[in-house]
């Protein structure tokens, strides 16, 4: 009986002894089968103030972040980071003459985006030493210092808004050569934006700033919307170009000097003159209406008081107790041609010493013919 | 009780006899409805389902992680998908960082850099391979810097087509490209700087590409160099060795800044090919030209100051018409003007050409013939036109001592040019 057993057990444990299976020794160490959380979210939090940056690398706040002490709320000292404000605010208040970001050497590559910076003495982001960075998506207000953004050379700062940053005269977004797109500077004590060396600054808006809205020099400006500027909604200089832009009830419109263009613009409302030039620039086809809101009889819908400005084919209309188009002593080598006025205070036209296509009010209508000695294609009309 | 309240009549006999009995089968009775309308299956319909999101759900992209064990350079892309990098790249001397040899891949370097260490001969990112190309390829959000790739770009993209870059901080490259890319390519809010040597170009593409919002600044060539069918739109191109903006044909510019007093460009402010339109556009302190087009080309809009030699170059058959070009020729010689046509049947129409008179030079020149000089205005000049041979041109008036243009003083053809 023993003996059948045992012939039984062996009989079934036959196929498990024919068939092995292999090695039981792990053929290295367990290899990773999960991300960790320190994969999902690799960056580098920042979850209190103040914070310092010495490597290169990305980082992101973890919540609200209030300033604490006298310093910075982030000082960057290394090249290379981005810092992803996540929604967040960098909230100041924490005593000293200090900015929200700061980069207190020479730095290249920042990054800053997604949220808000506020409340900060010394700018919001004060990156003047940093070439090359990148700012968008951000919110930046109730700041003072020089600059709420201060950008270095060779920047983009796109998609932010800079508002009521109010400290002495603080500019809202400076740079060189740098561009600026899709921007909205307001409010600020000192300019709105404020760019020179190349830089291009286009579909921004700037309103409500006690300086300029926009300060430009060898730049391009383009389809931006300036209001309720205390100084030129607009001043740019050195062959800057401003086109297709919009300029309403800041102190002048459009202020130009030195070789730069004025094409297709709109001014209106403006106190002081719609568009003033010093020399060598061309105003073309531009709209000034409504403007000298002050009454004053010097202003005008376009006036130089400086040499070899091309005035042309603008439209300049109900300019208040002003001129039309006024090129006053002791402008010279201006030229005055094809423009058309209406409504004007105090004249439309006052050519000065300016060459000047002749003046014919058809104001009382009626067709443009020879017989009315009309057909000058130089003509400046009044109407 | 139940046949006063409720109607209902019952036998005597069968209500129990006591009170208490009594109550306790009112109570049972009452208590009937709730018996019989039951709670429904008590066994679940199934297993139980997640509540919460995994981490893979969390984060569904695959991690590039230099830190991970037994990450090896280059990290090779063959699966189309989503990526991100987990930390900055770094890899050892002459090894390329990311290889992507796959259609459909994103790349998010999620604030990080790629920073090229003694990376003599190899470049930070290859897509694609010889002739293999590829396409939908997405690469953002990060820096890709200090690469020495022998000639060719750090982030060698010339095999992707129909590609986006964007968010991109690239700088520090030498010998080649920064950023290149093949045809149908998006290039927005990238920063190149600082490539060094002469092919040291910021961003260049292939054909058929669109640059926008992009700054391209100190790089030792071209700032941003463009192939056929291209256009650049809202740039900044300053202090680069080369050309500012470089364009082959058909392309168009539009709102692009290049130059200034501190960061002029070594080359041209913007230097176009055959057939491109150049729109609202500043070129100053270059030093070359401000802005040249080859044949049949439009410069619309422009301002072209303070650059060392010309305002404004063409060849034949282009349109040049409302722009200024004054404070040129500081440098060079009097053959400079503010704007010159080097060739035949060119439109210039309605420009400014003023001051451009350091060494003499003029306002406008017209070297060859057939073309017309209409309605444009000049003055301080060296000279201010000179009109070659068989060339048509409006008659040019001095007006320099102001008042009315009449017919009195002859000047009421429509086609004048000024000197005022």
């Amino acid at each position: 009986m023993k003996t059948s057993l045992l012939l039984l057990v062996s009989l079934f444990a036959l196929p498990f002894l024919i068939f092995g299976q292999g090695s039981i020794t792990p053929s290295g160490t367990p290899g990773p089968t999960m991300k960790s959380l320190d994969q999902i979210e690799a960056r580098t939090p920042i979850s209190s103030l103040p914070f310092t940056i010495s490597t290169s690398g990305s980082y992101y706040l973890t919540k609200n972040l209030t300033a604490a002490g006298s310093g910075a709320g982030i000082t960057v000292s290394a090249d290379n980071v981005s810092i992803d404000l996540k929604g967040f605010t960098l909230t100041g208040g924490g005593g000293g003459t200090v900015a929200g970001i700061n980069v207190p050497a020479g730095q290249e590559n920042l990054c800053v985006r997604n949220g808000t910076v506020t409340g900060w003495t010394n700018g919001g982001i004060r990156a003047s030493n940093v070439s090359g960075s990148l700012y968008e998506n951000l919110f930046i207000s109730n700041t003072s210092g020089e600059a709420a953004l201060t950008m270095g050379y060779f920047c983009i700062a796109r998609s932010c808004v800079v508002q009521s940053n109010t400290g002495g005269s603080t500019t809202g977004i400076s740079g060189g050569s740098s561009l600026v797109s899709h921007c909205n500077s307001s409010q600020n004590s000192g300019s709105g934006i404020s760019v020179f060396e190349g830089s291009t600054v286009i579909d921004c808006v700037a309103a409500q700033n006690h300086s300029n809205g926009i300060t430009a020099s060898t730049c391009t400006v383009a389809d931006c919307a300036v209001s309720d500027n205390g100084a030129s909604g607009i001043s740019a200089s050195q062959g800057s170009s401003v086109v297709d832009c919009t300029a309403v009830s800041n102190n002048t419109g459009i202020s130009v000097d030195n070789g730069s263009s004025v094409r297709n613009c709109t001014t209106k409302f403006n106190p002081g003159s719609g568009i003033y030039a010093t020399s060598n620039c061309t105003l073309v086809g531009n709209t000034c209406n409504g403007n000298n809101t002050a009454n004053n009889s010097a202003n005008a819908g376009i006036y130089t008081d400086g040499s070899a400005n091309t005035i042309d084919s603008n439209s300049c209309t109900s300019n208040g107790n002003g001129v039309g188009i006024s090129t006053p002593s002791p402008a010279t080598k201006n030229i005055i041609v094809r423009n058309s006025c209406s409504g004007n205070g105090s004249g439309n036209y006052q050519v000065g010493s300016s060459a000047y296509g002749p003046i014919i009010d058809m104001s009382a209508g009626g067709p443009i013919s020879s017989a009315s000695g009309t057909v000058n294609p130089w003509t400046n009309w009044i109407h | 009780v139940l046949r006063r309240r409720f109607g209902i009549h019952c036998s005597a006999h069968l209500l129990p006899s006591s009170m208490k009995a009594r109550f306790f089968f009112l109570i049972c009775l009452a208590g009937l409805p709730l018996s019989v309308f039951g709670q429904g299956q008590l066994n679940p319909t199934g297993t139980p389902g997640p509540t919460m999101k995994s981490l893979d759900q969390v984060e569904a992209r695959i991690v590039i992680d230099p830190r991970q064990p037994g990450f090896t350079y280059p990290y090779t892309i063959t699966t189309p998908g989503s990526y991100y990098l987990a930390g900055n790249l770094t890899p050892p001397a002459s090894k390329i960082a990311i290889v992507v040899n796959s259609n459909y891949v994103t790349i998010d370097l999620n604030g990080y850099s790629i920073t090229g260490v003694n990376s003599n001969g190899v470049v930070a990112i290859q897509v694609g391979n010889g002739n293999i190309q590829r396409t939908g390829f997405c690469f953002r959000n990060g820096m890709v810097n200090n690469w020495s790739p022998g000639g060719n770009a750090a982030i060698n993209a010339q095999n992707a087509c129909g590609a986006l870059f964007e968010k991109l901080i690239v700088t520090d490259n030498s010998g080649g490209p920064g950023l290149l890319t093949g045809d149908g390519c998006t290039i927005k809010a990238c920063i190149a700087r600082n490539q060094t040597g002469s092919a040291g170009i910021g961003i260049q593409t292939g054909n058929s590409c669109s640059v926008v919002d992009c700054a391209a600044t100190g790089n030792g060539g071209a700032g941003i160099s463009i192939g056929s069918g291209s256009s650049i739109i809202n740039g900044s191109a300053s202090g680069n060795g080369g050309d500012g903006i470089d364009s082959a044909g058909n392309c168009s510019i539009i709102h692009c800044s290049a130059g200034g007093f501190s960061t002029p460009n070594f080359g041209f402010g913007i230097n176009a090919g055959l057939t491109c339109t150049i729109t609202g556009c500043t070129a100053t302190d270059n030093q070359k030209s401000g802005i040249t087009v080859s044949d049949a080309s439009t410069v619309n809009g422009c301002t072209a100051g303070s650059n060392y030699l010309n305002g404004i170059v063409c060849t034949s058959y282009c349109h040049i018409i409302n722009n200024n070009c004054s404070y040129n020729d500081s440098h060079g010689s009097s053959t400079n003007a503010g704007i010159i046509a080097t060739g035949n049947g060119n439109t210039i129409d309605s420009n400014e050409s003023d001051s451009n008179a350091d060494q003499g030079g003029g306002g406008y020149v017209l070297s060859g013939t057939k073309n017309i000089l209409v309605r444009n205005s000049a003055t301080g000049n060296g000279y201010n036109y000179n009109v070659g041979s068989n060339n048509t041109y409006g008659p040019i008036i001095n007006m320099s001592s102001g008042g009315v243009i009449s017919s009195a003083s002859g000047t009421v053809n429509p086609w004048t040019n000024w000197i005022h």
